[in-house]
């Protein structure tokens, strides 16, 4: 009796536990995407106001309290991987960490964000800001997408882990 | 001197020019990148290409050598872009509308590629092809051949140096100033490409004397009238003066009792005078000394020097070391 009743808590408090991970993902994902964009935005004015030069720039962004770990934790890296590598551009570099670090962002955000790399650096400041200033309009889709996602899922995937895990210590008692 | 280049270059050029042999390193006038052409080292005025191991070949060889030599690749001119720009290229607007960049250690970096025009303008250059790395040179004790003519009884004598490019002017300058001012005199220097102090966050890597102001990065003809005003030295030192403005900023200059020191394009006095520039100058009596260079025993071959009226008072050549 003692190991039922231990074998289905441990089954309840596993699904339980991976409900609130999947709802983790989705309370996390807008989080991140608006830090990224207020990352951005702060790019934008470091290059048009005070023309400061792009590592610079990433090392202030993660310095700042501007935003949380999560999103300026790429700029970050990308300033690591653009001093340990010789040859590399900042957005090969920019590009790396992406690809490198769990973000809770999902691929398509990924790509969003990857249409900066070609151009980072590379062009006038009217430019650079220009295009900047698509992807973040473009994150802000991404954004209010992933909010309604997040409304939908994040209470049901809590529940539903539960649900999930009384329906199988049910089914096998 | 070629340690203050380094870092600027990409990766393959980079260990190329580090492979050279010292005494190749030390004689390095040029390095000359152009996409999907030989890598260029100019060395003593003569132009050699490179092989991937750092071996020099005359360039005129190049024909008859079926691509032995090191070819610049895009990616070569994209790193070195980005290197000499601090990955910000944004930041060096106006630098690319002048189609050079001055980096760390006053050396001038040229840039060309496609202009893009706005109202007729130059908005800026993309798609850039070729540029050319020119390593400046410290010569200290060379102004010993002209400071006599210069210096006479305390005063210091208005002085326009003529030289084609690349052969030694802005060297010259340089070391006149340096020694201007540590005799005692206040010296400005109006640094308009930063090269003659080579300016970085403000403060000379060149050592241009201990009295010695430089107004960094302005144009000419503002800037000397600014710096009179604001320092108030004895005498004012400016590279390839050549437009209508530096005129009027010159003889503004001379009314204060300003001795100036500068220098112009050109191969020689009586080919200069032909341009109206010039010769408003002259008969203004501007300039008390007139000294040519040349390059004809190599890079820093004083030619003449000639008084006011054009008199020789000291002929050539003699190479200055």
């Amino acid at each position: 009796m003692i190991l039922k009743i231990l074998g289905s808590l441990i089954v309840l408090i596993s699904t339980t536990l991976f409900g609130i991970q999947i709802s983790h993902k989705y309370r996390t994902r807008p989080l991140v995407l608006s830090d990224m964009i207020r990352c951005l935005e702060y790019l934008i004015t470091q290059i048009s106001y005070g023309q400061t030069s792009l590592p610079e720039s990433f090392d202030n962004l993660s310095t700042s309290q501007l935003s949380s770990d999560k999103a300026s934790f790429i700029f970050k890296s990308a300033l690591k991987i653009l001093k340990c590598e010789e040859g590399i551009t900042i957005g090969e570099s920019f590009d790396r960490a992406l690809d490198s670090s769990d973000l809770y962002l999902n691929k398509q955000d990924k790509n969003i964000l990857k249409y900066l790399s070609p151009n980072l650096g590379n062009t006038d400041a009217e430019n650079q800001i220009k295009s900047i200033k698509l992807v973040i309009q473009q994150l802000s889709g991404q954004l209010s997408e992933a909010e309604q996602l997040r409304q939908k899922n994040e209470k049901l995937f809590k529940e539903l882990g539960f649900l999930f895990g009384l329906m199988i210590v049910i089914l096998l008692i | 001197m070629l340690n203050e280049i380094l870092p600027s270059l990409s990766l393959n050029i980079k260990s190329i020019i580090m492979n050279l042999p010292e005494n190749i390193k030390y004689s390095l006038e040029e390095i000359r990148l152009r996409e999907n052409k030989p890598l260029a080292l100019t060395i003593n005025q003569t132009v050699y290409n490179v092989t991937e191991r750092s071996v020099i070949k005359p360039s005129a060889e190049y024909i008859r050598s079926n691509g032995l030599f090191y070819s610049v690749t895009h990616k070569d001119i994209e790193n070195t872009m980005q290197l000499i720009s601090n990955y910000s290229i944004y930041a060096f607007e106006d630098e690319l509308k002048n189609c050079f960049i001055t980096i760390k250690g006053g050396h001038r970096v040229g840039l060309v590629g496609r202009v893009v025009l706005e109202n007729g303008r130059i908005k800026t250059q993309k798609n850039i092809a070729s540029m050319n790395f020119r390593i400046s040179k410290e010569k200290k004790g060379i102004a010993k051949y002209v400071l006599p003519y210069i210096l006479e009884n305390k005063t210091i004598k208005n002085a326009l140096v003529i030289s084609p490019p690349k052969c030694g002017k802005t060297t010259l300058l340089r070391d006149l100033a340096r020694n201007i001012s540590n005799m005692g005199y206040n010296t400005g220097i109006i640094d308009e490409r930063s090269e003659i102090a080579g300016c970085f966050n403000g403060l000379p890597c060149k050592d241009v004397g201990i009295n010695t102001d430089i107004l960094d990065g302005c144009p000419k003809d503002i800037g000397i009238m600014l710096i009179i005003r604001s320092m108030s030295p004895q005498v004012v030192i400016t590279d390839e003066i050549g437009r209508m403005e530096d005129l009027n900023a010159i003889q503004e200059c001379l009314r204060t009792g300003t001795s100036i020191i500068t220098s112009i394009h050109g191969s020689s006095l009586e080919d200069i005078n032909e341009r109206p520039f010039v010769k408003q100058l002259y008969l203004t009596k501007a300039f008390d000394v007139y000294v040519t260079l040349s390059s004809k025993m190599g890079t820093g071959t004083l030619e003449k020097i000639q008084d006011k009226n054009f008199n020789v008072i000291m002929s050539g050549p003699v190479k200055m070391e």
